[in-house]
C-alpha cells in the first residue's frame, strides 16, 4: 500500500511551502488526486451515520449542518444524524458504551485527546483509507496538522479546520492610551497593559489592559507553549516541568506581571483583581456581547481566530485589531508564531459501517469548497493547502493574521499524551495554587518536581500498563 | 445465596414448641421467603454483586474498552499513597461534618422550636420552610450560585448595606463550603419535621412541673426537652454524617457553574473548583471511573466510601430501638 | 396583630403585679418569637423571591445587581420552552419518574409486609441488609453496575439501568412501609387469615387498603427522587443528550446556549413548579412520611 505515498520532504521545506501557500495565496497549491476508490458508492444500500460534534453556537451549528447536507446531496444513500454540543467525555463514554446510542463519527475540539483516541483504539487508523483513496496526507494537510491528528504513527484523526492563537487588542482603548501599534515583546505587552489599566480610587479595577492569569478564558498554560517554548514532557511522556526553564520563566512572568498591575497606583489587593475577574467573567466566555473583551473591560487578550466570528456578529461596532502574540524580549526572532490546534474528526471503531463513515470524513476534511465555506462562516483557518490557497477565503486582515500565524515556522502545539490533555489540566490546577500565593519562589522547584511526579503517577494509573 | 438464610428454622432447636405453632411458624417462614425473594434477588444483583466486583476491578487496569489487565496492588497504592485529591476530599468531608452537620442540627432544632411557639400563620410558615427541601438539588444550587454571584443579588444587597468588599463566595476556596452550608440550611425542612414531631412528644406534665418549680425557659429546655429528644438528635447526627460523606450534587454543580467551565464542548469538567475546596469522595469516583474511564482507582475509592458509610451505619444498627427494632 | 392574652380581671394588688409581670414576659416572648419567625421566613422565602423576579427580568438585567425587573418579560418562559431540548428533557424525566414510582410501590409493599408482620429466623439479618442498602450511596456500586449495564446489556445511554432495579424493591420505600406496618395491629391480619384468606389475598385485601397513606408517601417520595435525581442520569445518559432529564439539561443550559441568568431562572421555575403544586395538595402525606422514618429520602 505504501508506494502510493511519496517521501515526505524535510520539515523546513514543508514550512516554506506552507508559509508560501498561506501568505501569498498565489502559489499554486499542490493538487490532491481525484479519489481512486469510492469507499461507499451510491449503489450500496442506505445507511444512517450518527455524528456527534462539539459546535454549540447557532451560527456554527448552521454552517456545519449545511456542510453535512451538501454531503448528503452528493451521496443520497447516506443519511447523517447530527448532534451538536457534545464534549470529549461524552464522545469517549458513548464509544466505550457502544450500542445503538453510540456515535459512528465524532468531531472533537480537544486536540490533546487525539493521543487517547489513538492509543485506546477508540478511533480507527485512517492511514490505509487515505492510501486507498490516493490522498497524500503530506501534500494535502500542513505538517503541524498531520502531527496533531496522529499518535505514534497512528493517524486516527484528520483535521477539520485549524485554530491559531494570537493577540486581540481594542483599537479604541489603544488610541485613548496613545498606543499606536500592538506590542511585540512581553515587556511591551506589560507596559501597554499598565497604560490600559484603569483603577478606582480604592484600588479596585475598572478596566484591565491584560488579565495576568491562567484562569482567564483562553489564556490556559497550553496556549503559551510557543511563547515560552514549553516542552511539557520528554519523548517518553514523562512530565518535565521542573527541568523546563520555559515553564519557570512563564510562571515568574505571570507573577511579576500581576504584581506590576497590583502595585500601579493606587495600589490594589490581590482580592480586588480576582473580584474584577470573577465579575467580568461571570457571564461566561460565549454569552453574546458579555465577554470582557467585547464589553471593553479588558483591552488585550490571547484568543483564538474563531473569536473574530463572535466579535463580528455580537459587537459589530467594536474597533479591534489582531496580531501575533508577543514573544520574550530575548527571543524577538520568533515573533509571528502562535499556538496551533484544531478541530479533529475520527471514526469510531465500534461503527458497523466504517466505509460510509470514511466517505463522509473524506468529504468533510478534503472538499475544498466545503472547507472554505465553513472556514469563512466560523472564521477558522482552513486545514488543507487547497483551501488555504482559495481566493474565496475571507480577506479580512483581522482574520488573515491567523492564517499567517498558522503558517509560521515558529508556531507550535502541545505534545500528544496517551492520557490526553490531563497533564495540562493538572498543570493548570497547580497554576491556580501558584496564583493564589500558595507556592512561592523559594519552594517553586520542589513544588514543580512534586507536580511532575504527580502527573507521571496519574498517567501511570490512567493508561494501559506497557507490555500488555 | 439467600435461600438457606431464610429457610424456616431447623427442627432440633424448636422441638419444644407445640406442633401446631411449629407448623404455623413454618408456613410463615415460607410465605416470608416468597414475599422477600424478589428483593433478595435484587439485593444480590444490585448490591452484593457490585461490592464483590468492585474488589475484583480494584486489582485491574480497565479502560472500559480493551480487556482488563491484572495490576496487583497498583491501584491501591496509587489511591492511598499517591493521590492527593483523596486527602483533599476527606479534609473537605471532615469540615462539612464538623461545621455543616452541627449547624444543621442547631438550626433545625431552632426552627422547630420556633414552630411550636407560633400561634398564627403557622401553616404558611410550615409550608415555606419545607418547600426548599423538596426543590431539586440542581435547581437550588443554581439559584444559590446566582444569588452569591459577584454581580448577584446578595452582593447587591450587601452594597446597599454598606459592605463594598464582600467575599467571593462560590469563587473563593475559603468561602465555598460556608456558602454550601447556607444552601444546606435552606433545605433543612426534613430535619425540622423530625425534630418538630419529637418536640410534640415531650411530656407536657414534666414541662409544667418544671415551670411550677420555677424553672425558666432555658432550664426547662436544658433539663426536660433536651433529654427527651436526645435520641432523635443523635439519630439525626449519625444520618447527617452519613449523608455528608456522600455529598455530591450540590458540590459538583456549584463548583462547575461557578467556575464558568460548565461541560461545554471542548472543555473539561473542573471538579473541585475552586482549588479543590469542593472535592468530595463521590465526585472523585465519578471523575476517575466515569469521566476518565479509570475503573481500578475508582473501585478503590468506592470500597473506601463503602467502609466509611458502614462504619456509621453500624452505629444505627447496634442501637437498641434503632432502625432494625421490631416495635 | 391581635393581643394574645384576654384581658384579666384584677383581684388583689400582689396578684395584679404578678400578672402584669407575666403579661410583660408573654409580650416580650411574643415579640421575640415573631421577629425570629419573620427573619426565618425571609431566609426561606428569599431565594424563591429572587428565582421568581429574575425569571421575568429582561435580558442582561440579571447580574446587573438589579433586585426588581425593569419590566416583566413573560416571554422568557416561552423562550425556554422553545429551546431545543427542553420538551425532550421534560418527557424523559416523566419516562424515568413514572415507571420508577409504579415499580417501587408494586415491588416494595410485599417485602415490607413480610419484614413487619412475619416471624422467621434471620429477620434481623434481613433488616440489617435493608438498612445497609438504604445507607449505601449509589457511588459505591456505580462502577461495576455501569460496566454491567453498558458492556453486558448494551443499555448505556438509556434510562433503563435506573428503572429496572426498582422492580426489585427500593430499600428506603420498604423501610418506610415497614415502619407504618408496625403500627397496624397483628390481630387484624390474624382475623383475615382465620377467615381463610391466603397470604397474598390478605396482603391485597387487608394490608394494602390499610396502609394507603404510607403507599401514597412512598409513591410521592420516589417520584420526587427520580424527578430530582442528578447522579443516576449523569452517569447513564450524560453522554447521550437525546435521553437527558431536566436535572442534566438545566445545568448545561447555562453553557449550552450561552443564555443569561433570567432564562436559566425561568427554566428552574418550570422544573420546580410541578413539585410545588404536588406539595400543596399532598403536604400531609409528606410530613407523615418523614416523621415515620426519621430519615430523609
Amino acid at each position: 500500500m505504501w508506494p502510493l505515498r511519496r517521501m515526505t520532504g524535510p520539515a523546513a521545506a514543508i514550512s516554506a511551502i506552507l508559509t508560501a501557500a498561506a501568505c501569498a495565496g498565489n502559489t499554486a497549491a499542490p493538487q490532491q488526486k481525484i479519489t481512486a476508490v469510492d469507499p461507499y458508492p451510491t449503489s450500496k444500500p442506505n445507511v444512517t451515520i450518527t455524528l456527534w460534534d462539539g459546535f454549540s453556537q447557532g451560527s456554527e451549528n448552521d454552517a456545519f449542518n449545511a456542510m453535512v447536507t451538501n454531503f448528503e446531496k452528493a451521496h443520497p444513500n447516506i443519511h447523517v444524524t447530527v448532534t451538536g454540543n457534545i464534549n470529549d467525555t461524552q464522545i469517549q463514554q458513548g464509544i466505550k458504551a457502544g450500542g445503538s446510542q453510540s456515535p459512528d463519527v465524532a468531531v472533537s475540539f480537544t486536540t490533546d485527546d487525539v493521543g487517547t483516541y489513538c492509543s485506546t483504539g477508540e478511533w480507527i487508523n485512517l492511514k490505509q483509507d487515505l492510501a486507498a483513496a490516493q490522498i497524500d496526507a503530506a501534500k494535502t494537510f500542513p505538517a503541524p496538522l498531520i502531527n496533531y491528528t496522529q499518535y505514534q504513527g497512528d493517524q486516527c484523526a484528520l483535521p477539520l479546520e485549524n485554530d491559531a492563537y494570537g493577540l486581540y487588542y481594542n483599537k479604541t482603548l489603544f488610541a485613548q492610551a496613545g498606543i499606536t501599534a500592538p506590542p511585540q515583546t512581553l515587556s511591551d505587552l506589560q507596559a501597554d497593559a499598565l497604560k490600559l489599566t484603569v483603577k478606582n480610587a480604592d484600588g479596585s479595577f475598572k478596566q484591565l489592559g491584560f488579565v495576568p492569569s491562567f484562569a482567564y478564558f483562553e489564556q490556559v498554560p497550553g496556549h503559551f507553549t510557543p511563547t515560552f517554548h514549553l516542552k511539557w514532557q520528554t519523548p517518553t511522556h514523562n512530565s518535565e516541568l521542573a527541568s523546563d526553564p520555559g515553564f519557570t520563566t512563564m510562571v515568574d512572568w505571570q507573577k511579576s506581571f500581576a504584581s506590576a498591575v497590583l502595585n500601579q497606583a493606587p495600589k490594589s489587593s490581590a482580592k480586588q483583581l480576582t473580584d474584577f475577574m470573577n465579575k467580568s467573567m461571570s457571564a461566561g466566555e460565549f454569552t453574546a456581547g458579555q465577554n470582557p473583551f467585547e464589553t471593553g473591560a479588558v483591552a488585550m487578550a490571547l484568543d483564538g481566530e474563531w473569536r473574530n466570528a463572535n466579535l463580528k456578529a455580537e459587537t459589530p461596532k467594536l474597533s479591534y485589531g489582531t496580531a501575533p502574540f508577543p514573544v520574550q524580549d530575548s527571543d524577538a526572532a520568533s515573533y509571528g508564531g502562535g499556538y496551533l490546534s484544531g478541530t479533529v474528526i475520527g471514526i469510531s471503531s465500534r461503527s458497523t459501517h466504517q466505509d460510509a463513515d470514511w466517505e463522509m470524513v473524506k468529504y468533510l476534511t478534503t472538499n475544498t469548497d466545503s472547507l472554505v465555506t465553513f472556514a469563512n462562516a466560523i472564521y477558522n483557518v482552513p486545514s488543507t493547502f487547497a483551501a488555504l490557497a482559495s481566493p474565496q477565503l475571507t480577506q479580512d486582515p483581522n482574520f488573515q493574521t491567523f492564517v499567517k500565524v498558522s503558517g509560521d515556522p515558529h508556531s507550535s502545539t502541545t505534545p500528544a499524551s496517551p492520557n490526553g490533555g490531563q497533564y495540562q489540566q493538572t498543570a493548570q490546577t497547580w497554576l491556580a495554587t501558584w496564583e493564589a500565593g500558595q507556592v512561592t519562589d523559594s519552594n517553586l522547584s520542589s513544588a514543580l518536581a512534586a507536580l511532575d511526579s504527580q502527573i507521571d503517577k496519574d498517567t501511570a494509573a490512567g493508561v494501559r500498563p506497557s507490555g500488555s | 445465596m439467600a435461600t438457606p438464610v431464610l429457610a424456616p428454622s431447623g427442627r432440633g432447636k424448636r422441638a419444644g414448641l407445640p406442633a401446631a405453632l411449629r407448623r404455623k411458624r413454618r408456613r410463615e417462614g415460607l410465605a416470608a421467603l416468597g414475599f422477600l425473594s424478589p428483593w433478595l434477588l435484587g439485593f444480590s444483583v444490585f448490591f452484593a454483586y457490585p461490592l464483590i466486583a468492585a474488589v475484583y476491578f480494584s486489582f485491574y487496569y480497565y479502560d472500559q474498552f480493551n480487556p482488563p489487565v491484572w495490576v496487583g496492588l497498583k491501584n491501591w497504592d496509587y489511591i492511598l499513597f499517591n493521590f492527593p485529591d483523596l486527602v483533599t476530599g476527606l479534609k473537605n468531608t471532615l469540615w462539612l461534618v464538623v461545621v455543616m452537620v452541627t449547624l444543621q442540627i442547631v438550626f433545625g432544632l431552632g426552627v422547630s422550636l420556633l414552630i411550636t411557639k407560633i400561634k398564627r400563620g403557622g401553616n404558611i410558615f410550615r409550608t415555606l420552610f419545607y418547600l426548599p427541601y423538596l426543590a431539586p438539588p440542581v435547581v437550588s444550587t443554581l439559584v444559590f450560585v446566582y444569588l452569591f454571584d459577584a454581580g448577584g443579588p446578595i452582593n447587591s444587597i450587601l452594597a446597599h448595606l454598606g459592605v463594598h468588599n464582600p467575599p467571593e463566595w462560590f469563587n473563593s476556596p475559603v468561602w465555598f463550603k460556608p456558602s454550601l452550608t447556607v444552601l444546606s440550611l435552606w433545605g433543612i425542612g426534613n430535619t425540622v419535621v423530625i425534630f418538630f414531631a419529637a418536640l410534640l412528644d415531650v411530656p407536657k406534665e414534666q414541662l409544667e412541673a418544671a415551670q411550677i418549680d420555677g424553672a425558666g425557659p432555658v432550664k426547662r429546655f436544658r433539663y426536660v426537652t433536651l433529654p427527651s429528644i436526645q435520641p432523635v438528635i443523635l439519630f439525626s447526627v449519625v444520618t447527617g454524617v452519613i449523608y455528608t460523606m456522600q455529598y455530591y450534587t450540590q458540590a459538583i454543580v456549584a463548583g462547575e457553574v461557578a467556575s464558568g467551565h460548565v461541560a461545554t464542548a471542548g472543555t473539561t469538567l473542573d471538579i473541585g473548583y475552586p482549588l479543590g475546596s469542593s472535592l468530595t469522595v463521590p465526585q472523585l469516583i465519578y471523575e476517575q471511573g466515569i469521566l476518565n474511564a479509570n475503573t481500578g482507582p475508582a473501585c478503590v475509592l468506592s470500597i473506601l466510601l463503602f467502609a466509611m458509610t458502614m462504619l456509621f451505619t453500624l452505629f444505627l444498627l447496634r442501637r437498641r430501638n434503632g432502625l432494625v427494632g421490631t416495635d | 396583630m391581635a393581643v394574645l392574652a384576654p384581658p384579666a380581671t384584677p383581684r388583689s394588688g400582689i396578684d395584679r403585679a404578678a400578672r402584669a409581670a407575666a403579661r410583660r414576659r408573654r409580650a416580650l416572648e411574643w415579640i421575640a418569637v415573631n421577629s425570629l419567625a419573620i427573619v426565618a421566613a425571609l431566609f426561606f422565602a428569599g431565594p424563591f423571591f429572587f428565582l421568581l423576579v429574575t425569571a421575568v427580568m429582561p435580558d442582561n438585567q440579571a447580574l446587573s445587581g438589579a433586585l426588581w425587573p425593569s419590566h416583566w418579560q413573560w416571554s422568557n418562559f416561552r423562550d425556554v420552552w422553545d429551546r431545543a431540548g427542553f420538551l425532550t428533557w421534560y418527557k424523559n424525566t416523566l419516562l424515568y419518574a413514572i415507571p420508577v414510582t409504579l415499580l417501587t410501590v408494586v415491588s416494595s409493599v410485599p417485602v415490607a409486609y413480610a419484614l413487619a408482620k412475619f416471624r422467621f429466623r434471620f429477620r434481623r439479618a434481613a433488616m440489617i441488609l435493608l438498612v445497609s442498602a438504604m445507607m449505601i450511596p449509589p457511588q459505591v456500586t456505580v462502577m461495576p453496575m455501569y460496566i454491567l449495564w453498558t458492556k453486558q446489556f448494551g443499555l448505556g445511554g438509556t434510562l433503563w439501568p435506573l428503572i429496572v432495579p426498582t422492580a426489585f424493591g427500593d430499600a428506603y420505600s420498604i423501610f418506610l412501609l415497614r415502619q407504618f406496618l408496625l403500627t397496624v395491629p397483628r390481630e387484624y391480619l390474624d382475623a383475615a387469615r382465620v377467615d381463610g384468606c391466603g397470604e397474598l389475598r390478605t396482603l391485597l385485601r387487608v394490608v394494602v387498603p390499610m396502609i394507603r397513606p404510607a403507599i401514597a408517601a412512598v409513591a410521592l417520595f420516589q417520584f420526587f427522587y427520580a424527578w430530582n435525581d442528578y447522579f443516576g442520569p449523569q452517569v447513564y445518559v450524560g453522554a447521550n443528550p437525546g435521553n437527558w432529564t431536566l436535572a442534566l439539561g438545566l445545568e448545561t443550559f447555562h453553557a449550552a446556549h450561552h443564555v443569561d441568568w433570567n432564562l436559566m431562572m425561568a427554566a428552574n421555575l418550570m422544573v420546580i413548579a410541578p413539585i410545588v403544586v404536588v406539595f400543596f395538595f399532598a403536604q400531609k402525606v409528606f410530613v407523615e412520611g418523614v416523621t415515620l422514618t426519621g430519615v430523609k429520602g
